[in-house]
């Protein structure tokens, strides 16, 4: 029973409310109501969701840009499968380079029989994807050629017969010069409906060409199914061959043992030698030692992928959250604490909240800059290249930043809150304090800041959902590496699967904000001694 | 604070000389308290009875030393009490503790800005005495919203004694609570005070809280420019028992005294003040059909 109360309370703590008609109806109790709560928490927003799919697989396709269709769910999820795959594919190929004897010549035999067997795959993919397109020419030409026929038709009657109309016209035309005025007003009123039919003729061709064009314009599934198919292939192969040459000829250990065996060579010959140049061979051994210490440390240059931009991302967002937070937090309690303080920050503070982003980051990078003119020998830039797991992130003038311009634009609502929570302490808690004749730290740490806290980290909570929002942008403008950088390749990119990621992004950017903002309102909870925080 | 000079019983320990609180601009003074005298001896129990809005609190404010009189001084053993300190204990009508803290540490607070040379152990075990002395041992790690309000206050009572104060400030502490848990407090707050014999003020708009167990009764006249009038002594034998003391001819006599002196008090304040009656619309109400005693809607209320 008590376990029960923990679970409850801990997914209270967390937010969850959605899981504790669960597992009040997975305890037995009250059923009849747990069955209404689950309707009211969880069947319904699924079903707003597959509402909200499904209504955009029926509306996306029928926009046409110029990176192709706007991608629907199901090409959405397989560019997710695809970004993946390049990341996997890269993972790959990093760590095959480091490898070395037994473990290599295994490996290299597994990717040489894959490539065998991708073959023979590729090789049924492309007659699918053939038989597919001869399938879909035989439906293409019972769909459009009679819309085609239909148009041909009409057009060449309308013409025609307007033809006719005007060789009329001419004729009758030619006779009225001795005619009276109405026999004239009559062949004008004439020319009128002639010109009537020329227009009624010209709508119904314009209806039947777009039905001739729409038409032409259906894709059949089957050749995209078969088509994306074969690029999956295609890409497996192309991953495949450079990677054999990572595992082959271009892996370390050979390199290695290449340039050993050619240094042993320099040095017999140049110890050996009764003539040549003793001057050429002594350089070259000198040449190859030099070649085999870089070698021995060398590493695969593994591009940026996607994975590894988000986790830079978090990097980079905490950086300038914690950089707010040392700001804000500080500031915001003197502002509560003395009057004059708040005074002289209000001004500030309302010039500067409403100051976008995109503002403060060309100013700040070129201010980093002049902090940094030289960012490959920079002490502190080089500080982080000795840090585990940072130094993987590669630490630049472009990731500070973006991490300033965070910190400038998310600082705001921490120092607010901080303020608000601060100057709202009890004045009976004062009181108690003067009885007791609390120092200043003591008032500080014992009193305000405890009675200050839950409103701390609600403004904390807003300022990491706003640093979140406005790093993708500062990510987008600064081209430092992240989430932005991405969507910024992607857009440059401009293919149709290109396109589908950017949208694989929309659903990563919101995940991960959600994440966070649960984070917060846990802690938030936690450090409220009475009310319940609001979750929404 | 440990050198106090023996003090002569028959002189003042507490003391109001001549105090007048205002604010406003000086031409245009309003005096919350006007020429307010108080003289409070050593180990008494006085209690200061009033309506609400005359002053009471700032009364307290005054003698615990958390504001300062505008004319006159406030003493305490003979020395102007110029700023609050820990030998003046307040306990506050909201209790005023602190929501975050359990209730053992909510007293440590305390303790250990007053007693800062304690050990760990002596430290602990002057808590947990305070916090036997007024039965709270079982809810010892419980945080203030946990505890009903007469424990909430029994805490502040706890926190206030283990400062060991020489002069106890109550500003109606009890008026928050159902009567019940106020007759238990009271009769506590009355056992401990039998024991240690403090100097006590206690502010109170509660007749019969006052007689049963104030030493002297001073009513606070109506505010603005409130004043201290006249004490009632209040001649009782102690230990007071509530169950007898009802029957009590001395008991009845001076309650009808100081009801009748409150009641009068209010009615000379109503006349003085500008008579503006505002005729109100006549609000009758309208004629519904009356319910039946056997509705059940109502019997389920």
């Amino acid at each position: 029973m008590s376990a029960k109360y923990t679970i409850l309370k801990g997914i209270d703590i967390a937010g969850l409310n959605f899981l504790s008609p669960v597992v009040r109806l997975a305890t037995g109790e009250e059923p009849a109501k747990q069955m209404k709560e689950i309707g009211r928490l969880i069947v319904i927003p699924t079903l707003a969701f597959l509402a909200f799919f499904w209504l955009w697989a029926v509306v996306a396709p029928k926009h046409r840009t110029k990176s192709g269709e706007v991608p629907t769910p199901s090409v959405v999820w397989d560019a997710r499968a695809g970004i993946w795959r390049f990341h996997n594919y890269e993972t790959a190929k990093q760590d095959g380079f480091l490898l070395q004897g037994k473990e290599r010549e295994t490996e290299l035999a597994r990717a040489t029989a894959r490539i065998a067997e991708v073959g023979m795959l590729e090789k049924i993919a492309r007659e699918q994807l053939t038989a597919a397109r001869e399938a879909s020419t035989v439906k293409f030409d019972t769909t459009v050629a009679p819309a085609k026929n239909a148009y041909d038709t009409l057009r060449e009657i309308s013409r025609e017969s307007r033809k006719g109309r005007t060789a009329a016209l001419k004729a009758e035309a030619a006779t009225l010069n001795t005619a009276t005025e109405e026999a004239r007003l009559a062949f004008l009123q004439k020319l009128r409906d002639t010109e009537a039919r020329t227009e009624i003729d010209k709508l119904e061709l314009a209806k039947l060409k777009d039905r001739y064009e729409e038409a032409q314009e259906i894709t059949f599934p089957e050749v995209k199914d078969a088509t994306r198919a074969n690029t999956v292939l295609a890409e497996e192969k192309q991953f495949l061959v450079k990677y054999i040459d990572m595992l082959g000829k271009d892996s370390r250990e050979l390199k290695l043992a290449a340039a050993k065996t050619k240094l042993k060579e320099t040095r017999t010959s140049f110890l050996t030698a009764t003539e040549g140049d003793l001057y050429r061979l002594g350089s070259g051994i000198i040449k190859n030692e030099k070649f085999i210490k870089t070698t021995a440390s060398s590493k695969y240059a593994k591009p940026w992928t996607l994975p590894k931009q988000i986790v830079r991302s978090l990097l980079c967002v905490f950086a300038g959250f914690l950089l707010a937070s040392a700001i804000a937090i500080p500031i915001g309690i003197l502002c509560g604490l003395s009057a004059t303080f708040m005074a002289a920050m209000t001004p500030f503070i309302a010039l500067f909240k409403p100051v976008s982003p995109l503002v403060w980051l060309p100013i700040i990078m070129i201010i980093i800059g002049g902090f940094m003119p030289d960012p490959e020998n920079n002490a502190f830039l080089m500080f982080f290249d000795k840090v585990p797991f940072i130094k993987n992130y590669k630490i630049d003038p472009m990731f500070l930043s973006s991490a300033v311009t965070v910190a400038l634009c998310s600082l705001w609502a921490t120092l607010v809150n901080t303020a608000l929570g601060v100057g709202a302490v009890d004045k009976d808690h004062m009181n108690v304090a003067r009885v007791l004749r609390l120092g200043f730290w003591s008032r500080l740490f014992k009193i305000v800041i405890p009675t200050a806290l839950p409103l701390i980290f609600a403004g904390l909570r807003i300022s990491l959902g706003v640093g979140w929002m406005v790093l993708v942008a500062a990510e987008i403008l600064s081209t430092s590496e992240g989430i932005g950088k991405f969507v910024n390749d992607m857009y440059t990119n401009g293919s149709s699967e290109s396109f589908a990621q950017m949208f694989v992004v929309v659903f990563i950017v919101g995940i991960i904000g959600m994440l966070l903002d649960r984070i917060m309102v846990v802690f938030q909870r936690l450090v409220s001694f009475d009310s319940a925080v609001p979750a929404g | 604070m440990s050198t106090i000079t023996p003090f002569p019983t028959s002189a003042p320990f507490l003391a109001l000389n001549d105090v007048s609180v205002g604010f406003g601009p000086e031409n245009k003074r309003v005096n919350v308290l006007e020429n307010t005298n108080l003289e409070v001896k050593e180990n008494e129990f006085v209690s200061i009875i009033g309506f609400s809005g005359s002053g009471k609190s700032t009364l307290v404010s005054l003698l615990a030393g958390l504001q300062r009189p505008t004319t006159g001084t406030v003493t305490m053993a003979g020395e102007i009490v110029t700023r609050p300190g820990p030998r003046r204990g307040v306990m506050f009508q909201s209790y005023s503790l602190l929501p975050w803290l359990s209730v053992y540490r909510n007293i440590e607070l305390a303790v250990k800005q007053v007693f800062p040379k304690k050990s760990k152990v002596e430290l602990r075990e002057h808590i947990e005495h305070y916090i036997e002395m007024v039965h709270l041992t079982p809810a010892r790690d419980k945080k203030p919203h946990e505890l009903s309000g007469g424990m909430r206050q029994r805490v502040s009572l706890a926190r206030t004694l283990s400062m060991q104060p020489e002069v106890l400030l109550l500003d109606e502490p009890l008026s928050a609570l159902d009567a019940l848990n106020r007759a238990v407090l009271q009769d506590e707050i009355l056992q401990i005070w039998e024991q240690q014999k403090k100097t006590v003020v206690l502010i109170t708009n509660d007749v019969d809280e006052a007689i049963l167990m104030a030493d002297r009764i001073i009513p606070l006249t109506m505010g603005p420019r409130a004043n201290l009038d006249t004490a009632f002594p209040v001649g009782l034998e102690r230990p007071r028992d509530r169950r007898t003391l009802t029957e009590n001819p001395e008991y009845k006599f001076l309650k009808t005294e100081i009801t009748s002196y409150l009641v009068g008090m209010n009615r000379t304040a109503n006349e003085s003040r500008d008579s503006r009656i505002v005729t109100m619309p006549e609000v009758s109400p309208r004629d519904f059909n009356p319910v039946s005693k056997n509705d059940r809607s109502v019997r389920s209320r």
